[in-house]
């Protein structure tokens, strides 16, 4: 296999009020083939997103790598677009506007002509080609998202990273879109990221699903493979003999994270508290010898 | 050896009930060109017609010789009691599947553990790593988990990561009890006939700082892996001009069986005997009313014996 995005060892620590170190990811690693769809599920709270925003370089890491094609990325950039769950368009310009702000950075030798006509054909991509010249106010929801879309993918992103980018809609919206972004990537071949809730919609979307672990300390847990043939077909998907028994292994996880949430909390916090006192321990018979 | 009939388990499982039929102990000769059976024996306890005939395999001969080869454990489903019968088993066993464990103290071989594994509930699995540094299963045996097989073939473990995970990062043995209340563990969705509930993770072989290979067993709560299964920690204190080699063992983990104190005698025999051979160990307990036998298989970290796996029939 190529390693594409080598995602590995990646940590996130805050320091908490006694000045100890708290990991809520802690050595995540990941490797992903390029135009690969990997959806990362998870009990909410885990540290999901923040292991997204630390892909895209938005959100500083501790410790561990991202090499995107043997190359380290260590801040953000335009060869990772991300599509969050609101779709932060700036309301004082049209769709085609928002779309041409990325697309200029991106494209800062083309034509006005070529630049136009990469918003224009990639709003049209994303069902948007009357709505080209519409204000955000003027669009609801779902065609706001595909704004959002349209924005990320118009930047030939190598890697996208969709961080619950359908959360807000209604199930026929997300449905749609979720559609609209396996068409553009079955095309594209664009190594995929997808951070969810929905365990039916990471089985549609995802060649991989990484079930993290709850956090502190989260990480990946383990990986599921999803055999299912691309292009993906809805109704074949749902037919699919073991597609529930898939679904039953991924809503078994986050039942367990669920059910375990607190005693993992609990045994964080009693190992912190053991370093303190430590520590403490230390502090003071250091203290004593010196006196 | 005979073992010595102090503390006696006094929950042992049923052999008939056991998810291992059959054991053979293979050894290296001294120049370590081949290995030699040394041992042979049924579960439950037969008549042991000792056969005079010396079998010996070369690496990659037979499934003793191809786990040496292939520094890794080798399963073999097709027809495993004609292999048997082949490689001169006098016992009347028919396993459904059958299993090679080698042992190795750092590259150098040490011996290997072939078990003959029954039709019935449980599992015995390897996992290897692939080249995403991911650990896929590469071979299993499984009765009564249909689910369970099912959902295993698209399962992908990263280091440290369930059973298999942690066993590759650490190297060193682990097991794992009331597995359906582990968060962890999600392999157990479905409706299976059997339920898991106990785990044997194994390292074999090393490969860049890593077990080359995971061996784990999954013990369904109606089929034990053995009468008793127990993992022993072992830490050896060396002479010094006062004193003598001390090893200390500690029971870690029992299965399968009534706690027993740990540091008991016989665990300091399979542990000493371990030590001073450096190679798996076959025990018979002839005194013992209720034991035909004991297994014993030790896990090296670089040269230092850490654990023994152990196996009471």
């Amino acid at each position: 296999m190529n390693r594409y995005l080598e995602i590995a060892n990646l940590t996130k620590a805050y320091p908490n009020p006694f000045g100890q170190d708290v990991a809520v990811v802690k050595d995540f690693s990941l490797i992903l083939s390029k135009g690969e769809v990997l959806s990362v599920i998870g009990h909410s709270g885990c540290g999901k997103s923040t292991v997204l925003t630390m892909i895209a370089g938005l959100n500083e890491t501790t410790s561990g790598s991202v090499v995107i094609d043997g190359r380290e990325v260590r801040e953000a950039g335009p060869d990772r677009a991300v599509v969050f769950q609101a779709p932060c368009l700036l309301p004082w310009m049209t769709s085609f506007e928002n779309v041409m702000l990325g697309v200029k950075q991106v494209y800062p030798h083309g034509t006005k002509q070529e630049r136009k006509n990469i918003c224009e054909y990639y709003l049209n991509v994303v069902g948007l080609a009357d709505s080209i010249h519409k204000y955000p106010r003027e669009l609801s929801g779902g065609m706001q998202q595909r704004v959002g879309i349209a924005r990320a993918i118009a930047l030939k992103p190598r890697v996208l990273l969709l961080d619950e980018p359908f959360g807000r809609l209604d199930s026929l919206t997300r449905m749609d879109l979720q559609d609209v972004i396996l068409d553009i990537l079955d095309e594209q071949k664009i190594t995929t990221v997808v951070i969810t809730h929905d365990v039916d919609e990471a089985l549609y979307m995802s060649d991989r699903i990484c079930m993290m672990t709850n956090g502190p300390e989260a990480s990946v847990g383990q990986i599921l493979e999803v055999p299912f043939d691309r292009p993906r077909i809805r109704q074949d998907v749902l037919d699919h003999a073991h597609y529930y028994d898939f679904r039953a292994c991924l809503i078994g996880f986050l039942e367990k994270q669920e059910h375990n949430k607190g005693t993992h909390v609990q045994a964080f916090e009693d190992k912190q508290r053991t370093e303190r006192e430590q520590s403490f321990n230390i502090a003071t018979a250091q203290e004593l010898v010196e006196a | 050896m005979i073992m010595p009939a102090s503390t006696l388990p006094n929950l042992l499982s049923r052999s008939t009930d056991l998810l291992i039929c059959y054991v053979e102990l293979w050894l290296p000769s001294v120049d370590a060109s081949r290995l030699d059976r040394v041992a042979a024996r049924s579960v439950p306890h037969q008549a042991r017609a000792q056969s005079r005939q010396t079998i010996s395999v070369v690496p990659g001969e037979g499934i003793a010789g191809a786990a040496w080869k292939q520094n890794s454990a080798v399963l073999l489903q097709e027809d495993p009691s004609d292999l048997l019968k082949r490689l001169g088993t006098e016992f009347d066993v028919r396993p459904a599947a059958v299993i090679a464990l080698p042992v190795f103290r750092e590259l150098e071989i040490r011996g290997v553990m072939v078990l003959g594994l029954n039709d019935d509930f449980g599992a015995a699995e390897i996992w290897k790593r692939d080249d995403r540094d991911e650990l896929t299963i590469t071979a299993g045996h499984y009765s009564g988990l249909p689910s369970f097989q099912f959902i295993t073939q698209y399962t992908r473990f990263p280091k440290g990561a369930g059973v298999p995970g942690a066993v590759w990062q650490s190297r060193r043995p682990l097991v794992t009890q009331n597995l359906e209340q582990s968060s962890g563990f999600i392999r157990s969705f479905g409706n299976d006939p059997a339920k898991v509930s106990a785990a044997i993770g194994l390292p074999i072989g090393t490969s860049a700082g890593f077990a080359a290979s995971v061996l784990v067993f999954l013990q369904a709560d109606c089929f034990a892996l053995s009468r008793r299964t127990e993992l022993l920690g072992c830490s050896i204190e060396p002479a010094t001009d006062s004193s003598e080699e001390t090893i200390h063992v500690t029971s870690n983990v029992v299965v399968g069986a009534a706690e027993e104190q740990s540091g008991t005698e016989w665990h300091r025999d399979l542990a000493v005997s371990i030590h001073q051979s450096a190679a798996p160990g076959m025990i018979d307990c002839d005194e013992h009313p209720e034991i035909d036998f004991r297994i014993g298989w030790p896990v090296f970290v670089g040269n230092e014996l850490a654990n023994i796996l152990s196996l009471t029939f």
